[in-house]
């Protein structure tokens, strides 16, 4: 099997830069939220479509930075 | 990749796709994300968890060198095996696995360059298959500790001019605006860096489609700081493991003889009573010129 559509794009979650990777595997859809710098995993998600991975994904990762503390 | 001081340290997804059931090759993924490697990966390669493989799981430290025989015998490799390491995030787990392995004194081992990232976008065959492979007795040199910085060494090296600490944490991080990356737990009790070092992310050492920079840019972002050639260089972050991805490019793609990586990094030092912290960028000069 190979990667399908992979893809990945930049966004803001509650004040931090994320970096989205997208890709098909086989019949499912996987989305990965990191932290732009440097780059851990703070989400990630399956699902049966794009749609359904990337909105599953990006809740976890909301949830997440949302505890982020400014200094 | 030919104009890097050691150029074989790496190989292209194209070399791996061709040698990756070469007898003596045993590829390995290491991830950030330990759970990346069941999606799917490159056929015939292992996977190793950074958390619970790669570190001593009792006490803070690296891998005891009794644990490391038994994973690498475990995993097939043999002292004169080719070593592939690969993995997400620019190889910044596989750089900690290649950090150790040569620290235990595995001759042979290389990164794939742009790591997981690059294989799956050029849509290359994964598979969720494991391999498992016929078991070695693979015997480990002593650690060489060289090419490791103990917070003693760090210590002292703030007052010396031949030495340079490179802070390979973000700029918020090394500002002390956050006390860990976004999204994950804080680990320290102040936030901020070693007084004189300087802040070259370490991400900045990638392209983004996840390969190294060419030693060219590599040699203008790092000499550029005040991070030369002929300077002690210790580099350091939160845990160690995104400064053993500097430390391998500095040793490696540039050649730098003497660096090293202090993997107690700021999980230490920011939790160190009375050590001293500095929130703004050195004054003097990028250049660590420090009062000896």
């Amino acid at each position: 099997m190979t990667t399908e559509n992979f893809k990945e794009e930049y966004r803001e979650l509650h004040g931090t830069k994320v970096r989205i990777a997208s890709y098909k595997i086989g019949d499912e859809y996987y989305c990965h939220v990191y932290n732009a710098d440097p780059g851990a995993t703070i989400a990630r998600a399956t699902a049966t479509t794009f749609e359904g991975a990337m909105n599953h994904a990006i809740e976890k990762a909301s949830a997440r930075l949302s505890g982020t503390r400014k200094h | 990749m030919s104009d890097y001081a050691i150029p074989d340290v790496l190989v292209s997804t194209e070399w791996v796709d061709q040698h990756k059931f070469d007898p003596n090759v045993v590829v390995v993924e290491v991830d950030v994300d330990t759970k990346a490697y069941e999606e799917g990966h490159v056929p015939g390669a292992l996977g190793w968890n950074w958390q619970t493989q790669l570190c001593d799981t009792l006490r803070r430290d690296v891998i005891s060198k009794q644990e490391l025989e038994k994973l690498l015998s475990e995993s097939g490799v043999s002292n004169n095996s080719t070593l592939i390491l690969y993995g997400d995030n620019n190889n910044w787990f596989a750089a900690w696995a290649f950090w150790q392995l040569k620290m235990y004194g595995h001759e042979d081992i290389r990164i794939m360059n742009g790591g997981r990232k690059k294989w799956l976008a050029e849509g290359r065959v994964i598979t969720k298959d494991v391999r498992k492979p016929e078991p070695t007795s693979y015997k480990a040199k002593e650690r060489d500790e060289s090419l490791r910085s103990y917070l003693m060494q760090v210590q002292q090296a703030m007052d010396k001019n031949d030495t340079v600490l490179v802070d390979v944490r973000s700029g918020d991080e090394y500002t002390g605006k956050i006390l860990s990356p976004p999204g994950l737990p804080e680990t320290c009790q102040r936030g901020g860096h070693i007084p004189g070092a300087i802040n070259v992310p370490w991400s900045q050492a990638c392209n983004e489609d996840g390969t190294f920079k060419s030693r060219e840019e590599l040699e203008a972002l790092y000499g550029g700081k005040g991070a030369s050639a002929n300077k002690n260089v210790i580099a350091y972050c939160r845990i160690g493991e995104r400064s053993s991805h500097t430390w391998f490019v500095l040793k490696y793609l540039l050649g730098y003889p003497n660096v090293s990586n202090y993997d107690g990094s700021w999980t230490e030092w920011g939790n160190l009573v009375g050590a001293p912290v500095e929130k703004e960028a050195p004054v003097k000069s990028a250049t660590k010129e420090m009062a000896s």
